[in-house]
């Protein structure tokens, strides 16, 4: 079903398009959040003690953004010799390929140019930099998508890079960033590939931080919502001086705890989510020319509604609201 | 490259040294980042479809097989900086766009100063250069073998940089050979003529150098660079050069500083450019002035009338004493006069000495046989040096025939026999 006040909002930015206005721009910026908070420490506390931990999050929280501004933060830079030198690097998963070798050449590209060569002697090199380069912490991003034959090479790299410290005692820390449904471990695809008594994932089990390997990192609570769209409402203050998007804090939090948005188990709300209630929203108000929101909300609760049925319905585009189906019949009988 | 197509850097990029050549470049930085010799080499030339592998020595040094621009983006530096690790600019500048590897000369194989490479893994641009057999630096003869006798192979694979590719031993551990005397000598001049060339040649310098060596200079001194015959065998008649190296090794045999063909480039006519000397019938004119090189970067002239020379405007030696000069005491000018009658004497006596001997009167053979400098300037008609060594000619039973072309010999023939050219007295 499709309700006349979606089609409008859809047409709306359509009509608004026809008539010469220019599109809305979402800003995309890194907006510290309660998430990136909580994420950010334990990053910091994995390079500076060296430790392996499994870090799971919720799809859309931002964990891929917030590990953006870990690396801005501990940037690689090259030195006066032409050495490239940081503490951290990260590289996603390579999608469909669950090789080894593929998550070797993967982190080799976060070093530079990857020569040809053949992968025993890539490994080799691969080594050699991350020493040369100084590297303290490798981040996995999309780890859940790890195979049983990359965990090893993990190992092995780090293992390999340990050996080369020796004299200096340095260590590489590891941390696997994946995606958590819900907070039952045995939903964690990661962690039950650790967690088999298999001989190669206990040694990986083993290397682990001893007493919390697996970690949780919640979504935003209903005041740090309020901290969020305070953020956006300043980030936006030029061009809607009168957003004041606080006010609705309360209400947005309860409708993104729709379990067909969110899901209410914790009582949290994804970032992800705030920002496309926020994007749909802000679109419609630039559309219709308005400095804020309307009084009511009702812009607000009515994106909230398409982000609860989105995918369960079309939206028709059209010069109005659709006609009832019963209507076009009677008239094609006249 | 586009710059939103910027390829990655590498993660130990190492920037060219000044007069470094790209081999010695890419094996540096292979080397810095733990890859096996010829490694970024072979990535850069497969980003323009071709292979290291199969190019010829001097694609490489020209970069010809290269895309520098490529090279740059991996390195961070300036393309500048990439192409002055080449020849290809300097080539250009003598022969025109159209840059063939062939305008090098035959480039022979990797050699490497072995003392450089211990001391700073360098490997010179110039050290692949035909006629360049020593590191004029270290006084070294440049290695074209490892210690065990294998060829300096660059491309092997899993080959190290800076070691054999057959035996592993590295190129610092070769014993150097030392070189001294003539040899390095003639290598010095040789270096030093490539680098005044590529610095400073220019389009015309190839006809120039044409010009400027003539056959009777390009073929003088022949017998004395018979010991070095890797440069003598370069050396061509004046017209048939081509090549860089066949220009370097002519002028290096001919023993004429390569500079000459810059100073004569830009003679510097104009007001300053006339004989000073109020003695001779040429005083105020520009008739019979010649250049004579550059001293300080002021050209130096000679009247070949009088035989007096200048430095600018000033007079630096003449051999009369009313000469009108403030810049000359007359004291310089006795003793030039001294000088000069000492030098007829001694070439009067060389020309009987040669027909008692039965030689054939050549002048330059006389004035060394008298020890008299073969300075143009001693050659000016009213000193009387030449005109000496003509009078004995004309007496001596062995006349001097000079050497003519085929095409001017039947001039003279056709003309000693009263027919036109191409008459039935001229021999084919």
């Amino acid at each position: 079903m499709t309700t006349p006040a979606e089609s409008d909002h859809l047409n709306t930015l359509l009509a608004s398009r026809r008539a010469g206005r220019e599109p809305f721009r979402w800003r995309n910026r890194y907006i510290p959040s309660g998430f990136s908070a909580r994420l950010l420490p334990l990053l910091d506390h994995a390079l500076e003690t060296a430790t392996w931990l499994v870090v799971c999050a919720r799809s859309g929280d931002g964990k891929s953004t917030t590990l953006r501004h870990f690396l801005a933060q501990h940037a690689l830079r090259r030195g006066a010799d032409g050495v490239l030198r940081g503490d951290v690097i990260a590289s996603r998963v390579p999608v469909g390929r669950g090789s080894a070798d593929a998550l070797a050449v993967a982190l080799a590209e976060q070093l530079g140019a990857v020569p040809n060569l053949r992968m025993a002697r890539l490994r080799q090199v691969l080594v050699g930099s991350l020493h040369r380069a100084g590297i303290s912490l490798i981040v996995i991003d999309d780890a859940h998508e790890l195979t049983l034959a990359q965990l090893n090479y993990l190992r092995e790299l780090t293992d390999m890079l340990k050996d080369m410290r020796r004299d200096s005692g340095a260590e590489c820390g590891l941390v696997l960033l994946a995606v958590a449904a819900t907070t039952n471990t045995a939903d964690q695809p990661l962690w039950k590939l650790i967690s088999r008594s298999k001989l190669p994932t206990e040694q990986f089990d083993n290397r682990l931080d001893g007493a919390s390997p697996l970690v949780m990192v919640e979504s935003l609570s209903e005041h740090e919502l309020g901290r969020v769209l305070a953020t956006y409402q300043r980030i936006y203050e030029d061009v809607f001086p009168d957003l004041r998007l606080t006010r609705w804090t309360r209400s947005i939090h309860g409708w993104l705890l729709d379990e067909r948005i969110d899901g209410a188990e914790r009582g949290r709300v994804r970032m992800r989510s705030v920002r496309r209630l926020l994007e749909a929203t802000l679109a419609e108000a630039w559309a219709l020319g308005m400095d804020g929101l309307d009084p009511d909300g009702r812009m607000l609760h009515q994106a909230a509604i398409r982000l609860a049925t989105r995918g369960n319905a079309y939206s028709f585009v059209g010069y109005g609201p659709p006609e009832p189906p019963m209507a076009a019949l009677a008239r094609e009988r006249a | 490259v586009s710059a939103s197509d910027r390829l990655p850097m590498l993660p130990v990029a190492l920037r060219p040294l000044p007069d470094e050549g790209l081999s010695g470049l890419c094996l540096r930085n292979d080397e810095a980042n733990g890859w096996p010799a010829d490694t970024l080499a072979r990535m850069v030339s497969h980003l323009s479809g071709g292979d290291i592998g199969f190019a010829s020595p001097g694609q490489t040094i020209l970069g010809t097989v290269f895309r520098l621009d490529a090279l740059a983006e991996h390195l961070g530096c300036p393309l500048d900086e990439i192409e002055a690790t080449t020849l290809m600019r300097p080539l250009r500048r003598l022969f025109g766009d159209d840059v063939d590897p062939r305008r090098l000369g035959s480039v022979g194989p990797l050699r490497v100063c072995p003392t450089c490479i211990a001391e700073s893994r360098f490997i010179g641009r110039e050290t692949i250069l035909p006629l360049v057999r020593s590191c004029v630096e270290h006084q070294n003869l440049l290695a074209v073998e490892c210690s065990r006798g294998h060829r300096l192979a660059r491309s092997r694979p899993d080959a190290e940089p800076f070691r054999c590719a057959t035996c592993g031993e590295p190129w610092s551990h070769i014993r150097p050979i030392q070189i001294s005397g003539p040899y390095l000598l003639s290598q010095r001049r040789v270096v030093h003529a490539y680098r005044v060339v590529m610095e400073r040649g220019g389009e015309d310098t190839v006809a120039r150098a044409r010009a400027v060596l003539g056959k009777n200079v390009a073929l003088r001194w022949s017998g004395a660079w018979a010991a070095h015959r890797h440069i003598a065998d370069y050396r061509l008649q004046p017209r048939y050069i081509y090549s860089l190296t066949s220009l370097v090794a002519t002028l290096v045999v001919a023993e004429v500083p390569p500079e000459r063909l810059f100073d004569e480039a830009s003679p510097p006519r104009g007001p300053s450019f006339i004989c000073r000397n109020r003695a001779c019938p040429t005083f105020d004119r520009s008739d019979s002035m010649h250049s004579n090189g550059r001293r300080a970067e002021t050209p130096e002239s000679y009247c070949d009338a009088c035989g007096s020379r200048f430095l600018g405007a000033r007079t630096i030696s003449s051999f009369d004493v009313g000469n009108g000069s403030s810049d000359l005491s007359p004291l310089s000018v006795y003793r030039a006069r001294a000088r000069l009658a000492r030098f007829r004497e001694a070439v009067a006596a060389a020309c009987r000495l040669s027909i008692d001997a039965g030689d054939v009167l050549r002048i330059a053979d006389v004035l060394e046989r008298a020890r008299v400098p073969r300075a143009a300037y001693l050659r000016a008609s009213r000193l009387g040096i030449a005109d000496t060594v003509h009078a004995w000619q004309r007496a001596s039973p062995h006349p001097v025939r000079r050497w003519r072309s085929p095409a001017a010999e039947a001039r003279v023939v056709s003309t000693k026999a009263g027919s036109g050219p191409g008459g039935d007295a001229v021999p084919r």
